[in-house]
């Protein structure tokens, strides 16, 4: 750890709270705070909060915001009506994916995108080659952080906070609200599976928002969780992760999220190759899978049938909720579509593994 | 910090704990719990295997990540603690106890002196 790794403004509260801190793509953050398994309990069972302000803010204005967006994006905002966000990919002319943000769309002239910190700089770049001059693009990645409130509690604890209104906000909606000093952006998003929120506040108020969700969120029960706690919850959601389980070399098709690549759309960047790439068909595919019995799957770990590799695991954990090992990976197209049993071979050993559908759990979306 | 006098360690924060002339039982550290998080799997060595010191012996898997475990001492393996395969918690919640891997017999009692004493690793530990 040197002085060049960035901290965001509640680091000091993490240390003062015994929290064990990591680099996270040259960030100072708390992995944990007591044991992963106990913080992802809180999170299924009641009330977790997340210091996650190490994700990153661009914001675009103008009148040729929505084209703009549309543009960098595959999935289609054009329907989107204003304070809602949207789950998309950012590809590059391969089809790669160089991100997977979250669009928040103010209005037609105002969106915020959500990135992943590791991105930030790389997407800006990326965004700025197709602007025209009718548009600002602003990266307030280092003015803006954000906290999260996630699990079956967190409305209670949002009601509390920041008001009836705030906490009644529909699935991926997001409102602008006051809250004394404090000028607040609030959504029902999260990665964790669970009903949750996320919070955008200027730096100068994050230490002091912490503080008070902690306070409102005492008799909830809401503990402070870290980044373990949160990559177990995600794995169990289903929900990817860059770097991981996605990147520039694989697409969304590939990703399972072909969900998000919006063909009907005029135009976008990566459109031509993608639409190459479902005409001629996949060679892998992701999948989700289950350890049978024994063994914690890992990245980077084989995927075997009968003894030949067909794929590479991307992400792995032992689940708490499951009490088992679960991972995403990459295989031969035909082991993705026959479900097939493989095998995940750790440390040389091969361990049966059922591929299954995601979620792992049973998801709680209130406010859907 | 739980520190046991009694105790023998290594540098790799495995504890060695002399039973009879040639037998030691092994484990790891409270200190190197802590810095493993919760403990989920242990892959224990086979019975009668042959270990070498400082090499790897033993896996524990923590939620995040596997780690290796060394041999403190050069041997035969004459025993392991079959609790962990249903109860792996037992080594966060009690590594000097019942959360010990396994008990070696030891190919050259003289091994030992090399090893850390009590202070010697209190002393490492808070070096960090």
């Amino acid at each position: 750890m040197t002085d060049n790794n960035k901290k965001t403004p509640l680091y000091d509260v993490h240390v003062d709270l015994r929290a064990k801190i990591v680099d996270y793509h040259g960030f100072l953050m708390p992995l944990e705070y007591s044991r992963i398994i106990s913080e992802h309990r809180s999170v299924r069972n009641r009330a977790g909060l997340f210091d996650v302000s190490h994700m990153g803010e661009i914001i675009i204005e103008g009148k040729g915001a929505t084209e703009l967006v549309q543009k960098i994006i595959t999935n289609d905002i054009s329907n989107l009506p204003d304070h809602k966000a949207a789950y998309s990919p950012i590809c590059d002319e391969e089809g790669g994916i160089l991100d997977d943000i979250i669009v928040f769309k103010y209005n037609l002239e105002k969106y915020m995108l959500v990135v992943n910190c590791g991105n930030t700089k790389k997407d800006n770049k990326w965004i700025n080659r197709f602007k025209s001059d009718n548009v600002n693009i602003n990266d307030a990645s280092d003015q803006i952080s954000l906290l999260a409130v996630q699990g079956p509690k967190s409305n209670e604890v949002i009601r509390l906070a920041l008001g009836d209104e705030c906490s009644v906000l529909s699935h991926f909606h997001f409102m602008e609200v006051t809250v004394g000093e404090m000028q607040l952006t609030v959504s029902r998003t999260g990665y964790t599976g669970e009903d949750g929120f996320e919070i955008f506040v200027d730096n100068s108020h994050c230490v002091e928002l912490w503080k008070m969700l902690l306070e409102k969120g005492k008799d909830m029960d809401l503990k402070p969780a870290g980044l373990g706690a949160r990559d177990t919850l995600r794995l169990e959601a289903g929900y990817l992760l860059y770097g991981n389980d996605i990147d520039e070399y694989i697409t969304p098709l590939e990703a399972g999220i072909g969900w998000t690549v919006k063909f009907e759309k005029t135009d976008f960047i990566g459109k031509t190759s993608l639409l190459k790439l479902k005409k001629y068909g996949l060679k892998r595919m992701f999948v989700a899978f289950k350890m049978r019995d024994k063994g914690i799957p890992r990245t980077d770990n084989e995927i075997t049938h009968n003894n030949n590799v067909v794929g590479k695991v991307t992400s792995g954990t032992f689940s708490p909720s499951l009490d088992i090992g679960i991972g995403f990976g990459y295989v031969l197209k035909r082991f993705a579509e026959h479900k097939s049993l493989v095998n995940i071979r750790i440390r040389g050993t091969d361990y049966p593994a059922q591929i299954v559908d995601t979620p792992f759990i049973t998801l709680n979306k209130k406010g859907s | 910090m739980d520190f046991l006098e009694d105790l023998f360690y290594t540098k790799t924060h495995e504890w060695v704990k002399k039973e009879g002339d040639n037998r030691v039982r092994v484990g790891i550290t409270s200190h190197a719990q802590s810095e493993l998080g919760d403990v989920v799997y242990v892959e224990l060595p086979d019975l009668d295997r042959v270990v070498k010191a400082g090499t790897a012996c033993t896996v524990v898997e923590s939620v995040k990540a596997a780690y290796d475990i060394y041999a403190p001492v050069s041997g035969k393996v004459i025993e392991t603690n079959n609790d962990l395969e249903n109860n792996p918690q037992l080594v966060n919640e009690d590594p000097y106890g019942k959360g010990w891997f396994s008990i070696i017999e030891m190919e050259d009692p003289q091994e030992l002196t090399k090893l850390l004493s009590n202070k010697d690793y209190e002393e490492l530990c808070q070096s960090k």
